[in-house]
């Protein structure tokens, strides 16, 4: 409703006429009743400053709200002086290799009742190929020729959402070798080929992820219309070509780490309020001008209406940009770019273990940093109110190297990585947010000695004081990325390095606001 | 403004006051008329902020607080180095060296937002799916190479942002020696095929226009000869290799090479937040 005004100004020698009477009074009636919007509202009406009591309060997840679930899944890989290759686990399910979409195990969740909201999903899942599905099989570790075939994406109700997929929408097509013949026959040899000019040789199986163990970060927006959403993380293996003679097919699909956070921002929310109204009866013809008319019977509970505005009586929309406290808490980002590589030779400590390393040869997580010492590291944040840091890392791996020196020739070398954060004087870094690459980019069949140059995408919500389990106390004087090696196989079990380049860190500290 | 505290009574048997009954109807003053505090002057006072009321989703305009928006291309696009390279090999020994004009927008990893007001912070993303074939010149994998450059990254409102720089890893090698025309092209391009996820923060977040777009740099694969005049030019380059067609056909043919980025799915987005 628009500003209301006066349609008349009364005046010493004006008959009183109820109907302008009640244009006098009863807009402010009607516009209280259901029709306050954010011409009525001061900038600073719901910007929530000032002591507790004296400021509006935003019902918890009336801005965004957050669902979410982590899996953490020990690989079972050892730990320093005997590391092993990651295990197949006794009640862990496999993802089947039909070439279906499956539920990757225990990352479904039920997002609502939403109203029509706009979802940011973001995932992450660690995958293994292992040479079979039995407890006595471990991990593959394929080299650079063997693509694994392996796709990972976001399910909303049962749909795959398509730009979440890893791969190609067509993920059998053929991709074209970047060369060309400089003879205009192909082949010279006798008797020639039957075709007209230079023939490209043609890749086949590059439309779904290459690598044998890897972690990948998904992300998609999905518009939802009113009620209840199933999300969940699906992975396939993709069946392979088989014109090409030297790649095998074994293998078995698990997905062990994962995570899965659904961010709803609404859009077309819900009714959540009992209206309310204030009753301005009219004036009838020849009713009586009194103090009692006048001021009891209508001045008066208007006043209070709008003396103590309910919040029945906003409309839709009553707030915009203007008279809110944004979410934001507080944003830390760091970034290593120049002169940054650097190999971390620190031997991983095991699964699910907050030891923090100082040197880059010792044991434990040591921090990422670049070659002058600069820590990649965010924070610290101070935790006051209920509300959730939303951390991204992306780091550039390398290579998993032999030593600090040089590249590994070996797919059983991994690198792992984790988000931790000091709280304290102690490290703590959750188990869900290991991830693990190895040399993929190895081959003992060609020249090369080449990196596996992945970037490693991380991802945490820390949750504080949200009412749900797990929810944290503490402030976390900084957070960073844990950087550690794996010599899974063979038998020098030294840690290899793990040479690492540009890379940043960003978190966003949102509040929650009131339960 | 407030608080609707300084009316005007009405007096049973006194005249009714023109200009006092206007007041209490509509007051510049302020604190006195019924439709003039609602318009643009209700504050935290005027709220029941010690009992019932609250902020309600259904009171916040839509999109008001985060105004995500993201867009996707699912088209697969092979980006070679005839068309999308920067400059020849050798020219830059780092992607950090690469100026900003040599890097190309790789079509359909974008989005583009118009945000009407001033936030406080954005995140900006691109998710991608690429198949591999940079290429190295070497001998022995390990001591002489020369390495083709290739990479990308992010631009975030017309600035390469350079922590998002990521090196492409290598998966051709060509043998430096056309005296070696047995060897045969050896590549590992099979298996990679990665993901990447890059993200960005921007700790301010201005009304206006904002875009992400991914970025590619590739260098030409060429040479530097000596025409027959004797003047120097750059020429593709070109190798011997020995093709093995099947089990019995082996031949030696002269290549010319590119370098090759094929990207997927791929993604963008923007989420600023109030």
């Amino acid at each position: 409703m628009p500003y209301i005004f006066p349609k008349r100004k009364l005046r010493d020698t004006d008959v009183l006429d109820p109907q302008e009477m009640n244009a006098d009074l009863q807009p402010a009636g009607e516009k209280y009743s259901g029709r306050l919007n954010e011409h009525d509202f001061a900038s600073d009406a719901a910007s929530d400053t000032g002591p507790a009591g004296n400021r509006a309060t935003v019902q918890r997840g009336a801005m965004w709200g957050r669902t979410g679930t982590v899996v953490g899944v020990n690989p079972d890989m050892g730990n320093p002086s005997s590391y092993q290759l990651p295990q197949v686990l006794s009640n862990f399910p496999p993802i089947p290799s039909d070439g279906q979409w499956h539920q990757v195990p225990n990352t479904s969740v039920t997002v609502g009742p939403t109203g029509e909201a706009r979802l940011w999903i973001i995932a992450t899942a660690q995958y293994f190929i292992m040479k079979g599905a039995s407890t006595l099989d471990e991990f593959r570790p394929l080299d650079a020729w063997d693509p694994v075939q392996v796709q990972l994406a976001l399910r909303v109700n049962g749909h795959v959402l398509p730009d979440s997929v890893t791969g190609r929408y067509n993920p059998l097509d053929k991709t074209i070798e970047a060369w060309r013949p400089a003879n205009q026959r192909f082949f010279s040899v006798s008797p020639p080929y039957p075709v007209p000019g230079p023939q490209p040789d043609y890749l086949l199986n590059t439309g779904a992820l290459g690598p044998a163990a890897a972690s990948v970060r998904l992300m998609s927006f999905y518009h939802a219309p009113p009620g209840r959403h199933t999300v969940d993380i699906v992975a396939r293996r993709l069946p392979r070509h088989n014109d090409i003679t030297d790649v095998a097919v074994e293998g078995v699909l698990f997905v062990y780490n994962s995570q899965i956070e659904v961010l709803d921002f609404p859009i077309g929310p819900q009714g959540a309020t009992t209206f309310d109204s204030v009753d301005v009866g009219a004036f009838e013809t020849e009713d009586v001008v009194s103090a009692q008319a006048m001021d009891t019977a209508r001045l008066d509970p208007l006043r209070e209406a709008y003396n103590k505005v309910q919040p029945g009586a906003l409309g839709r929309g009553a707030f915009n940009h203007n008279h809110l406290r944004s979410p934001v808490i507080n944003t830390d980002r760091d970034t290593l770019e120049t002169g940054v590589a650097y190999t971390i030779q620190s031997a991983w400590p095991g699964y699910d273990q907050d030891t923090y390393n100082t040197t880059p040869t010792g044991t434990g997580w040591f921090p990422a940093r670049d070659s002058t010492g600069d820590i990649l590291s965010v924070g610290p944040f101070t935790v006051s109110e209920d509300c959730a840091i939303v951390v991204f890392a992306d780091v550039e791996m390398v290579w998993v190297g032999t030593g600090r020196t040089s590249i590994a020739n070996h797919t059983d070398h991994f690198a792992a990585f984790c988000l931790m954060r000091k709280v304290g004087g102690s490290l703590v870094q959750d188990a869900w947010t290991e991830t693990y690459f190895h040399q993929w980019n190895a081959s003992s069949n060609d020249l090369g000695r080449a990196g596996a140059r992945i970037n490693v995408p991380l991802f945490q919500i820390l949750r504080y004081g949200d009412g749900q389990p797990n929810a944290l106390t503490d402030d976390p004087t900084w957070i960073r990325v844990g950087v550690a090696g794996i010599h899974g196989g063979g038998s020098e079990k030294t840690a290899p390095g793990v040479h690492i380049n540009r890379c940043s860190l960003k978190a966003i500290q949102l509040r929650l606001h009131s339960s | 403004m407030g608080k609707i505290t300084n009316y005007n009574p009405y007096v049973n048997g006194q005249p009714l006051a023109p200009d006092d009954h206007n007041k209490n109807v509509y007051d510049t003053a302020g604190g006195t008329g019924i439709m003039s505090e609602p318009n643009g002057g209700l504050e935290p006072a005027n709220l029941d902020l010690s009992g019932n009321f609250r902020v309600y989703a259904e009171h916040i305009q839509p999109e008001e607080v985060v105004r995500p928006r993201g867009d996707q291309s699912l088209n697969k696009i092979d980006c070679f180095s005839d068309a999308f390279a920067g400059a020849p090999i050798g020219t830059y020994t780092s992607l950090m060296d690469v100026p900003d004009n040599l890097w190309k927008p790789v079509p359909g990893a974008c989005e583009r937002l118009h945000h009407p007001y001033t936030s406080t912070c954005g995140a900006y993303f691109v998710n991608f799916f690429a198949n591999i074939w940079r290429v190295i010149q070497t001998n022995d994998g390990a001591n002489t190479e020369n390495k083709a450059l290739m990479g990308v990254c992010l631009r975030v409102n017309n600035t390469i942002q350079s922590h998002t720089i990521r090196t492409m890893p290598e998966t051709v090698f060509v043998p430096f020696s056309a005296a070696s025309p047995a060897l045969q092209l050896s590549h590992r391009a099979y298996k990679a095929n990665l993901h990447f996820s890059l993200t960005h923060l921007a700790e301010s977040f201005a009304s206006g226009w904002h875009e992400v777009q991914l970025m590619l740099y590739m260098d030409q694969l060429v040479l530097e000869e000596a025409d027959a005049n004797g003047n120097l030019d750059w020429v593709p380059l070109k190798q011997a290799h020995a093709l093995v067609r099947n089990a019995t056909e082996t031949v030696e043919v002269q290549l010319y090479h590119y370098q090759r980025l094929t990207f997927g799915i791929k993604s963008a987005g923007i989420v600023p937040f109030l």
